[in-house]
């Protein structure tokens, strides 16, 4: 246990020391920024947000946001943190030691899903502060809060459907595959809408959820919204049994 | 006694290549083995099968005894290990990344890392950022990594690769202090025969994936080709008397004459005073041994007649 808090502690400390780190919180705190910018009218137009300008409307903007950027960031992150031990040949150094590779794959998992985490709630943090400084209508702890709760879950699902993209960077070993396999499923989602079968892609889910689609996501089965667990706990197990079976050539 | 590493029939194949074939090796402990091949011939496949980070196609090995898998990660507590160039975070300096090993292999004494920093010369370089390294003392950190938490067996992978002269004999007797004075057994693979031979105990030469040949180092030198070197001042006379004499000769280019036969070699002055008495005197006359290198070239040309 101490060993795997340990290796907790390495990924942290390569995370600090990366570039990755200081610009995805730099872009978590410039987005929200300028949305609650553009929502108060101090720059850009308010006609570009469908539905109500207000702390409401701010908030599932958010989540908006945080649906379609987070499949992009999110899965950045995954995608470094695995992808880089391939890219930095350091991989070798992590296959034979006191220590289970489950271990330290879980520890890279675990750090992954923190700093997604952080990051999406700093996004909503930050916008919720600038749209306090802006003074936007209906700014309220209430509606804050009313808001979160759908904004976490939102959230949670993009943070599950990125964990397979650790996957793919072990396999692609590197990071240009998990980048491609990101794009892809933001294409896939965008195809089920035309044939139909929308709520059964896990990755066109949080979008669903979020309102994003400009739909309800009242209609939305329980089925639908377990996909994005499913296809997270899919890569959980993925990732695990490819650091433990694949061969590390 | 057991071998603190072994491996048995190892074979692993990548789609039609045969990377490794059958191959049996021992080690005991306190031995520095140094396993031998060109490039391509199988070397780092059979490490990294050792260290259970690829699965055979069939064999096993074991390290002090027990079988290596992926999942038997206890075993390496007391085993360090460097495969292939040494590769480091490039953005964090020489200290974390060995803080980072530290960490990882549960080191308590944090005193660890400035010591085999020292021993290895790289308190000089201890906040400079690991990407920033020349070629050599990226090497250094990848043997500081290895030897950071006291082994009792190291695997090396081309271990002075990259080295300057002076790098090299310091990693050599550093290697050497170890397995002689305490015990730790090694296992070396190099390409380069000459630089193996001055290290270790005992050679295993490996080619296309199979083990060609495996001796100490003594007996290596026993198997060497000798002949005996001549030059004169008249090197078509001196051949001609030596020929008349039942020698067979061969001339090597630049007024010297080579004598192949054992009778020759073994009495060199007999020789002598034949050329002397025949008013040739001998202005060179010298025993050469085939160096190390050629008898591996050698050695893997009667096999299957290809340097790789």
């Amino acid at each position: 246990m101490n060993q795997w808090i340990s290796a907790l502690g390495v990924e942290v400390l390569k995370l600090r020391r990366s570039r990755l780190f200081w610009i995805s919180l730099a872009a978590s705190m410039m987005v929200p920024v300028m949305i609650g910018l553009v929502f108060s009218g101090t720059i850009g137009s308010q006609s570009s947000f469908e539905g109500e300008i207000n702390m409401a409307g701010l908030l599932k903007e958010l989540g908006i946001v945080i649906s379609m950027g987070g499949l992009i960031g999110f899965g950045f992150v995954f995608s470094w943190i695995f992808g880089r031990e391939y890219s930095d040949r350091t991989l070798k150094d992590l296959l034979a030691l006191p220590l289970s590779r489950y271990g330290v794959a879980a520890a890279k998992l675990l750090v992954a899903a923190v700093l997604s985490m952080g990051l999406a709630l700093l996004v909503f943090i930050v916008g919720c502060l600038t749209a306090g400084l802006v003074g936007l209508d209906g700014w309220s702890l209430e509606v804050i809060l009313h808001g979160f709760g759908r904004y976490a879950e939102v959230s949670l699902m993009v943070i599950c459907l990125s964990i397979p993209v650790a996957w793919m960077a072990c396999i692609g070993r590197g990071y240009m595959t998990p980048l491609g396999v990101v794009l892809l499923t933001i294409v896939v989602a965008q195809f089920g809408g035309a044939l139909g079968i929308v709520e059964y892609i896990p990755w066109a889910i949080p979008g669903l959820f979020s309102g994003a689609s400009g739909e309800e996501s009242s209609h939305l089965e329980a089925i639908s919204r377990m996909l994005p667990y499913l296809t997270g706990g899919i890569g959980i197990i993925g990732t695990l049994a490819w650091w433990r079976y694949a061969d590390q050539t | 006694m057991t071998a603190m590493i072994q491996t048995e029939r190892l074979t692993k194949h990548f789609g039609s290549n045969q990377a490794v074939n059958g191959l049996s090796l021992e080690v005991n402990q306190g031995e520095i083995y140094g396993f031998l091949g060109l490039n391509g011939a199988g070397k780092t496949t059979t490490i990294r099968m050792l260290l259970g980070m690829i699965r055979p196609d069939s064999g096993s090995s074991y390290v002090f005894g027990q079988r290596v898998d992926a999942g038997s990660h206890k075993l390496w507590a007391k085993v360090g290990y460097m495969v292939e160039t040494p590769y480091s975070y490039p953005e964090l300096t020489v200290r974390e990344n060995l803080e980072i090993i530290r960490r990882l292999r549960g080191i308590t004494d944090r005193r660890a890392i400035d010591r085999i920093m020292d021993k290895l010369q790289l308190t000089a370089y201890r906040d400079r950022k690991a990407g920033a390294l020349s070629l050599g003392n990226g090497q250094r950190l990848g043997l500081a990594k290895a030897m950071l938490h006291h082994p009792q067996v190291l695997i090396l992978d081309e271990p002075t690769n990259g080295l300057d002269p002076a790098g090299i004999v310091e990693v050599r007797e550093l290697l050497r202090e170890l397995a002689f004075q305490h015990g730790v057994t090694i296992f070396i693979s190099s390409h380069i025969l000459g630089e193996v031979s001055r290290l270790t105990t005992r050679i295993g030469i490996v080619h296309q994936g199979r083990l060609l040949q495996e001796a100490d180092v003594k007996e290596l030198q026993q198997q060497l080709r000798k002949r005996l070197l001549v030059q004169t001042r008249d090197t078509g006379s001196a051949r001609k008397r030596l020929i008349q004499a039942g020698y067979a000769v061969q001339e090597a280019g630049e007024g010297t004459l080579l004598l192949a036969d054992e009778r020759a070699i073994a009495n060199p002055d007999h020789i002598s005073k034949l050329l002397v008495y025949a008013d040739m005197p001998p202005t060179l006359i010298r025993v050469e041994e085939e160096d190390l290198e050629a008898y591996f070239l050698r050695m893997i040309e009667a096999e299957g007649g290809k340097k790789g």
